[in-house]
């Protein structure tokens, strides 16, 4: 069975298309990292999961159950860390967490559930006085209440420092050794490589890539742009287009006065440097610019118009 | 659950009765939390506390300055006077607003907080949301109700006021039956809105609709159906006395009123009072004829400024199955005499007293023998409209809260 199908997935807001028919598939087991900019459409799509909106057309399954029709039974086996959330104040972690166990019919430990979320010391003080990464923490708690087959977080590491992020990763990793399947949605990508086994990448709207990690890494290998900056531009500007456009991947994009852009893998980087030596250009200085993610997902894109 | 090493017999049925409504109720978790959140943050006393000033404290200042108050037979202050006199318009007028302020941000709050989202991303419904919801709140407000209404029970009796506790139990049900009826109006405009600011706008006007403007609009309903439509008397009448009986504190005012009056021979007090003076037979209505027929006459100025007498009859047979009665009582300061004519018998006194000038007054009665009141105005029919409400309710929620994105 697949943990989540979405076919043809639609979502037209007044004036905007949120969702230009999205078809994905995410197996049993797997996790699975939906990535794209901020506004691509990745929280209306788990709204959608969530049966929080409802689509314009398409349809969307959840464990085999229509996200619309059957979303109170689709609640019972689903963990969930939404966007935009909030605690109820006046109740404490202890609390909270019995009233999700009691929802959900499960017969966990709340103490059990707050030490893996770090979260025991304020077992019983109000959420209202929590911090937002308490906050999400203990959300996180609530996500874990009757062992669910799914989970889905929404930017699960927004709101966490560096060391809640590495403890969110190892909270991922112990619920897939579990057999639950995790569909996390993020606009960073350094969280998504180090635990997810598939990709999807969302743009405006369409599914424009899903590949496994290693697929994604090849497609943007060395993404990256190499700044030179040249003793003699008005001699050399010419020699450097020259020589750049005889290395194979490599291309001048940008020319800035004596600073000339290069678009590169970041493993010719050396290359080259070492062919403009030989070419005689005397470089002054470089300085090397790491693709972000938004240019990545174009590296992506064009990657997959040429091929 | 913490409270599961509870072991007296008390605790265990709790437990098992818990057990019971888990089970078989999907919304029960969340009723459930919105009721202990009451608990926690003492509203539930403070309403209690409120409630319960507002009951005895009219009982007590009537008792303090006036004694025992207008003496019916059964001596002391009867619990029908109580009822009618002070209760009654005390629930309809308070009541509501309590409703509203104990329902009004009952899904605005979760909404803009965000806290809807983690209750509807377990296996909650949103129907079962709006449910449960409804049903906690309901509990917020009726708790407190029942805690208030017994210590005035109480009071009513170690004060030697006469208690009639059939009475006053029937009174304390329909008043809940209210009290679920404007709590689930209240939540259903809650999930309907977008924040609380328009919860409240909303609730206050439908409030102020309900309980002052409601009898203004089925008057003018069935002045215009009568004067540029053309409607029969008749329809126009039962067009007014149905919409007036749409209303839910209407409905609750109407039902507490018949069942009150059902417990006293002496439905028409004035029409009792005519005939014992002049010793005749006037049959009188049914307490449900009669509260329905009372409608007209305590609401507003409408039935007894200057009403047409044909309106009058109308009223009295075609609305309350009543037969409409003219009485003329001549007074004769000749003969010392007073004549009363009914349409059935006609009767002369001798010798009645000071008579000092001859004049002659008719007066009109509805008493009992036209018919039967139609189903749907008689009791059960009300209550039906007070569901009515409430599947008005869930009907606006399915189509605003239900159907629509979050």
């Amino acid at each position: 069975m697949t943990a989540i199908e979405l076919n043809g997935l639609r979502k037209e807001y007044a004036d905007v298309v949120a969702l230009d028919g999205v078809d994905l598939t995410v197996e049993e087991g797997e996790v699975f990292g939906f990535l794209g900019p901020n506004g691509a459409g990745k929280s209306t799509t788990i709204n959608i999961l969530l049966d929080f909106v409802r689509p314009t057309a398409g349809s969307a399954k959840v464990l085999g159950r229509d996200a619309q029709e059957e979303s109170a039974d689709i609640g019972e086996r689903i963990g969930v860390l939404p966007e935009g959330y909030d605690v109820y104040e006046r109740l404490s972690a202890r609390e909270h967490l019995e009233f999700v166990i009691e929802a959900k019919n499960a017969d966990n430990d709340p103490e059990e559930l707050l030490e893996r979320v770090g979260l025991e010391d304020a077992i019983d003080r109000r959420a209202g006085g929590y911090s937002k990464g308490m906050k999400q923490r203990l959300v996180l708690a609530m996500a874990l209440v009757g062992e669910p087959d799914l989970l889905i977080l929404d930017e699960p590491t927004t709101g966490l420092d560096p060391n809640g992020a590495r403890e969110m990763r190892e909270l991922i990793r112990e619920e897939s050794e579990r057999g639950a399947t995790i569909f996390f949605s993020s606009h960073i990508l350094s969280q998504v490589d180090a635990v997810c086994d598939t990709v999807g990448i969302l743009q405006d709207g369409r599914l424009i890539a899903k590949d496994s990690i290693e697929g994604l890494r090849d497609a943007v290998q060395g993404g990256m742009t190499l700044w030179v900056t040249l003793a003699d531009p008005a001699g050399d500007v010419s020699t450097v287009e020259d020589t750049v456009e005889g290395i194979d991947g490599a291309h001048v994009t940008e020319t800035d006065g004596s600073r000339v852009a290069i678009g590169c893998k970041s493993t010719q980087k050396m290359d080259i440097l070492n062919a403009l030596n030989d070419a005689g250009v005397d470089v002054e200085n470089f300085e090397t610019e790491d693709q972000s993610l938004e240019e990545l997902f174009t590296a992506y894109t064009e990657q997959e118009v040429k091929a | 659950m913490s409270g599961s090493d509870e072991t007296s017999p008390a605790g265990k049925q709790l437990q098992q009765a818990d057990r019971a409504l888990h089970d078989r109720f999907n919304w029960y978790p969340v009723a459930k939390k919105d009721f202990k959140d009451a608990l926690r943050s003492k509203g539930l006393w403070v309403l209690a506390a409120i409630f319960t000033v507002l009951f005895v404290a009219p009982i007590a200042v009537r008792l303090y300055f006036e004694g025992i108050g207008p003496s019916p037979p059964d001596g002391g202050l009867s619990t029908r006077f109580v009822i009618e006199g002070i209760y009654l318009d005390l629930v309809t007028v308070v009541l509501p607003i309590v409703t509203i302020f104990v329902g009004v941000a009952a899904i605005t709050k979760e909404k803009t907080s965000g806290s809807l989202k983690l209750l509807l991303s377990l296996p909650f419904s949103r129907r079962s949301v709006i449910i449960g919801k409804v049903v906690g709140r309901g509990a917020v407000v009726a708790v407190p109700f029942l805690i208030a209404a017994s210590i005035t029970a109480l009071f009513m009796i170690l004060s030697d006021l006469s208690l009639n506790l059939e009475m006053y139990t029937m009174f304390v049900l329909f008043s809940l039956l209210f009290v679920v009826v404007m709590v689930a109006i209240a939540v259903s405009i809650s999930g309907a809105v977008s924040t609380t600011l328009r919860s409240i706008i909303v609730n206050a006007i439908f409030y102020v609709y309900v309980t002052f403007g409601w009898n203004s609009f089925a008057n003018g309903v069935g002045k215009f159906l009568y004067n540029d439509v053309g409607l029969s008397r008749s329809l126009r009448w039962n067009t007014v006395l149905f919409l007036k009986m749409a209303s839910p504190t209407q409905a609750y005012k109407t039902l507490v009123n018949s069942m009150l009056a059902s417990f006293s021979d002496d439905v028409q007090p004035r029409l009792q009072q005519f005939a014992e003076q002049w010793d005749l037979s006037l049959s009188q209505l049914g307490p449900q004829q009669y509260s329905r027929y009372n409608l007209f006459d305590t609401q507003g100025s409408l039935f007894s400024a200057g009403l047409p007498d044909e309106d009058k009859r109308v009223l009295c047979e075609s609305v309350s199955g009543g037969t409409y009665e003219n009485a003329t009582v001549a007074a004769n300061n000749q003969t010392n005499t007073v004549t009363v004519t009914t349409s059935e018998q006609t009767q002369t006194f001798q010798n009645v007293g000071n008579i000092t000038a001859n004049e002659t007054q008719a007066q009109a009665f509805c008493t009992a023998g036209g018919g039967d009141l139609p189903f749907y105005f008689s009791d059960p029919a009300v209550v039906l409209f007070m569901l009515g409400w409430i599947a008005l309710a869930a009907g606006l929620s399915y189509y605003t809260f239900d159907l629509v994105d979050l």
